[in-house]
């Protein structure tokens, strides 16, 4: 089963595949595909950038949706934490926030894991640091979006939900989740297509991201300018594809609204 | 794991004098390419508003394209490829190539990121300000820049401001891009200084504080900037 989808993936592969840009137009070139060029190389770090956005979205929103929850809750103590938060990752560069992530986090787990007794070298995949740097960076943003879109909700629709006589997970749920997703989209679609872009640092920790691949390219063959202008391109398509998709899901989440 | 602050003292032993050097590098860089953008915003705004169709759709390409693509993939692009570009050119007419100074090329690369940003946030500013005011500009027999410079300008600043000191921000934080070409502003000074003496955590986290400080210290000249563009306006409950 796992072999027919591999199969059918590499089929579909829009950069290497049979039908992929590369293959059709790139033969001969410097982004052939196969050992001549850097077409799979490219392809592979497009699909390491769309993963990580992908696996970085769910994880960052999660975060974003309890920080804008711990925002506005009675506990004075925990607003003043949530300030704290959001200022300290919105005010670092994203590169820094990055950098303590990895470094960081390899310091902690060896000092944790030295304090269990166990004296090996720690390397944490930059997968994953990239992925918490970026989600880190990304609940701070999204929780101020959701926070500003929680205060667009009127207090009657709490208070109808409790009239109702719904507990309030269900109020949360049933009534405020949709329309907030309704009011928190365009941002949180900026934030999306920010979170793409933000994926390129990844690369300066060694991560095989679409800048990584076609920076090699770049400094072994000499033309940096045709591999950068490669890789802007790809991040256009990308952007290009994700705002027609999100079109998509605004229309969705709009269904309930009459028409103007 | 104990923190070792001897490391960050200012004197050559210590760290602490490069980090600050590194910092005033960043600043600059930040200062230039913010204000370059801003010229560019200024320009690109009014020639999104009343320039000819080809102007217009020029604008909208340098926009689009900048916004899409990664800061990163654009300051590799251009540093790069745009100081290739300039030799390439002297060449051409027949000068010397010339070398271009790091932060000449560092200011030019945030500056055109800037540039398209700022260019948006200037034109919804532009456009929220009454056309009454601007036709009554008009109607006094002022010139286009002299309306530009009495009216239009003034009366957009706070509309302008909540966007304008975003990209501040983001022009700080940007910055710290330029380490990845070399460029030794605070992140790289702070990476060297780290790679060098082994505590990375100390260096990351005391670069992070002057960055925060940097933030915090903007966001009060800010809110005094603010409140002189608001002066006439009426008070917002």
């Amino acid at each position: 089963m796992s072999g027919f989808f591999s199969a059918l993936f590499s089929a579909l592969d829009p950069l290497c595949g049979p039908v992929g840009l590369f293959s059709l137009f790139g033969s001969g070139t410097l982004v052939a595909c196969g050992e001549a060029g850097w077409g799979d190389e490219i392809a592979f770090g497009v699909g390491i950038t769309i993963s990580l956005a992908l696996a970085t979205l769910p994880v960052g929103l999660f975060l974003g949706f309890l920080i804008a929850l711990a925002a506005q809750s009675e506990e004075k103590l925990l607003r003043l934490a949530t300030g704290i938060y959001t200022t300290i990752f919105r005010g670092l560069p994203e590169l820094l926030t990055l950098f303590i992530v990895y470094y960081g986090l390899q310091i902690l787990i060896q000092s944790v894991l030295a304090s269990l007794g166990y004296e090996g070298r720690v390397e944490i995949n930059a997968f994953l640091a990239g992925m918490v740097a970026l989600a880190v960076v990304f609940s701070s943003y999204s929780s101020e979006v959701l926070l500003s879109a929680f205060r667009a909700i009127p207090r009657g629709q709490y208070e109808a939900g409790d009239a109702l006589g719904l507990h309030r997970g269900r109020t949360m749920r049933l009534i405020v989740l949709p329309q907030l997703i309704r009011i928190a989209l365009p941002g949180l679609t900026n934030l999306w297509l920010i979170l793409l872009k933000d994926t390129s640092y990844v690369s300066v920790i060694g991560l095989a991201d679409i800048l990584r691949q076609t920076g090699i390219a770049a400094r072994v063959s000499k033309e940096a300018f045709f591999f950068y202008f490669i890789a802007s391109l790809l991040y256009l398509i990308i952007a290009m594809i994700s705002s027609f998709g999100l079109g998509f899901v605004e229309r969705w989440a709009k269904r309930a609204e009459t028409a103007r | 794991m104990p923190f070792n602050l001897d490391i960050l003292a200012l004197s050559p032993p210590g760290w602490g004098g490069v980090l600050l050097g590194g910092l005033l590098a960043s600043l600059e860089l930040a200062v230039g390419g913010y204000l370059l953008g801003l010229v560019i915003g200024v320009g690109g705004a009014f020639g999104k508003l009343y320039g000819g169709p080809i102007l217009r759709d020029l604008l909208e390409i340098y926009t689009t394209l900048i916004r899409a693509v990664p800061e990163l993939v654009l300051i590799l692009l251009l540093y790069y490829a745009g100081t290739d570009a300039v030799n390439q050119l002297l060449l051409l007419i027949g000068l010397p190539a010339v070398d271009i100074s790091g932060l000449a090329a560092g200011i030019f690369v945030i500056g055109v990121v800037q540039g398209a940003y700022s260019t948006e946030v200037l034109r919804g500013a532009i456009q929220a300000v009454p056309p009454g005011q601007i036709e009554a500009a008009r109607a006094y027999g002022m010139s286009p820049f002299l309306a530009l410079r009495r009216v239009t300008l003034p009366a957009m600043l706070p509309y302008a401001i909540p966007g304008l000191s975003n990209l501040w921000m983001i022009a700080t934080k940007d910055t710290a891009l330029l380490a990845v070409v070399g460029f030794s502003e605070l992140a790289l000074v702070t990476r060297q200084a780290a790679g060098s003496t082994k505590s990375y955590m100390t260096f990351y986290l005391a670069a992070g504080a002057l960055y925060l400080l940097v933030t915090l210290f903007s966001n009060v000249v800010i809110s005094f900037i603010e409140r002189h563009a608001r002066r006439g306006m009426p008070r917002t409950v």
